[in-house]
């Protein structure tokens, strides 16, 4: 990993993990069969405008993301959370309070509007990356903030459907019953820091 | 992001350096065979393949994503966002390494 970091291996270089190395151009594969030659994550996309609303999920699901690492480094990245806690405190209820609604509140608004598949997927017909990213997300906020969440699903039931429809996919049960599967710990994204889980 | 207990970020993540382990780069008879060229990768790879599903893309003659291989760049103690790929990675059943958490890994 640190060789494509330090830039020592040609190709576009990388900001930050993660990034992905795909083995497909001019590959023999690549030609016998060029619509597989594409990431997983968007296999199952066939329509363009679904590949772009699926994007534009999965950029507001970062967004998501990026506020929730800033809830315990409010301040800085390079700062230990210790040193950044009393922000922290007052930034966390805020989070809570205003911002996770939201945005949960907003995938639940464009479940609820997908009357062809029922609600069961954010884009498309069938199960596609953005799905599992939203079960991660409830996944997180579980784990961080296991007593606001409790109130926050109520209000958003497609969003908690989706997570459990997810969870129950084969390939994905068996992801998350193995070893490859790392726990939430205190030095990821998504960490509980009990004095943080509180709705002021 | 951050590995250990430090600051969030790369500053503190780099780990010490360590004699490379992996096998050489650059095999011949490796890239003859299309395959990667990435030598943790390959060492791997193969017994990641045992333990992975074929899969069938929807409506089309059997393609085994096999023959396609992806390497997962990405700290190999925490879900953090690396977690996202993962998951994709995983319910598409796709043949992939997820290389930092390999032996040599983090260098390679």
């Amino acid at each position: 990993m640190m060789r494509f970091l330090d830039g020592k291996v040609p190709g576009l270089l990388p900001f930050v993990p993660p990034f992905l190395k795909v083995r497909q151009v001019g590959d023999r594969a690549d030609r016998e069969h060029p619509r597989l030659a594409r990431p997983a994550a968007v296999a199952r996309l066939a329509r363009r405008s679904s590949r772009l609303a699926a994007h534009q999920l999965q950029l507001t699901i970062a967004d998501l993301v990026a506020e929730v690492h800033d809830t315990h480094h409010p301040i800085a990245s390079s700062l230990y959370y210790e040193d950044q806690r009393r922000e922290a405190r007052r930034r966390a209820p805020l989070f809570l309070r205003e911002r996770v609604p939201k945005f949960l509140g907003y995938f639940e608004q464009v479940l609820a509007r997908k009357r062809g598949s029922r609600g069961k997927h954010l884009v498309g017909v069938r199960t596609s990356y953005v799905d599992l990213s939203l079960f991660q997300i409830v996944e997180g906020l579980r784990y961080a903030f296991p007593r606001a969440m409790s109130r926050i699903e109520r209000k958003n039931p497609r969003v908690v459907a989706l997570h459990d429809a997810v969870a129950a996919r084969p390939r994905i049960a068996r992801y998350l019953d193995s070893d490859r599967r790392i726990s939430f710990n205190e030095e990821g994204i998504f960490r509980h820091y009990p004095e943080l889980d509180a709705v002021r | 992001m951050t590995i250990g207990t430090g600051p969030c970020g790369r500053l503190n993540s780099t780990p010490p350096r360590s004699r490379r382990i992996a096998a050489p780069r650059g095999n011949a008879a490796a890239r003859r065979a299309g395959r990667g060229e990435s030598g943790v990768a390959d060492q791997i790879r193969r017994r990641y393949r045992n333990e992975r599903d074929e899969y069938r893309a929807p409506g089309s003659a059997p393609v085994s994503l096999q023959e396609l291989d992806y390497e997962l760049y990405y700290w190999p103690t925490i879900q953090g966002r690396g977690e996202f790929v993962r998951l994709a990675l995983e319910d598409a059943g796709a043949d992939y390494v997820d290389v930092a958490r390999e032996p040599g890994g983090m260098r390679g």
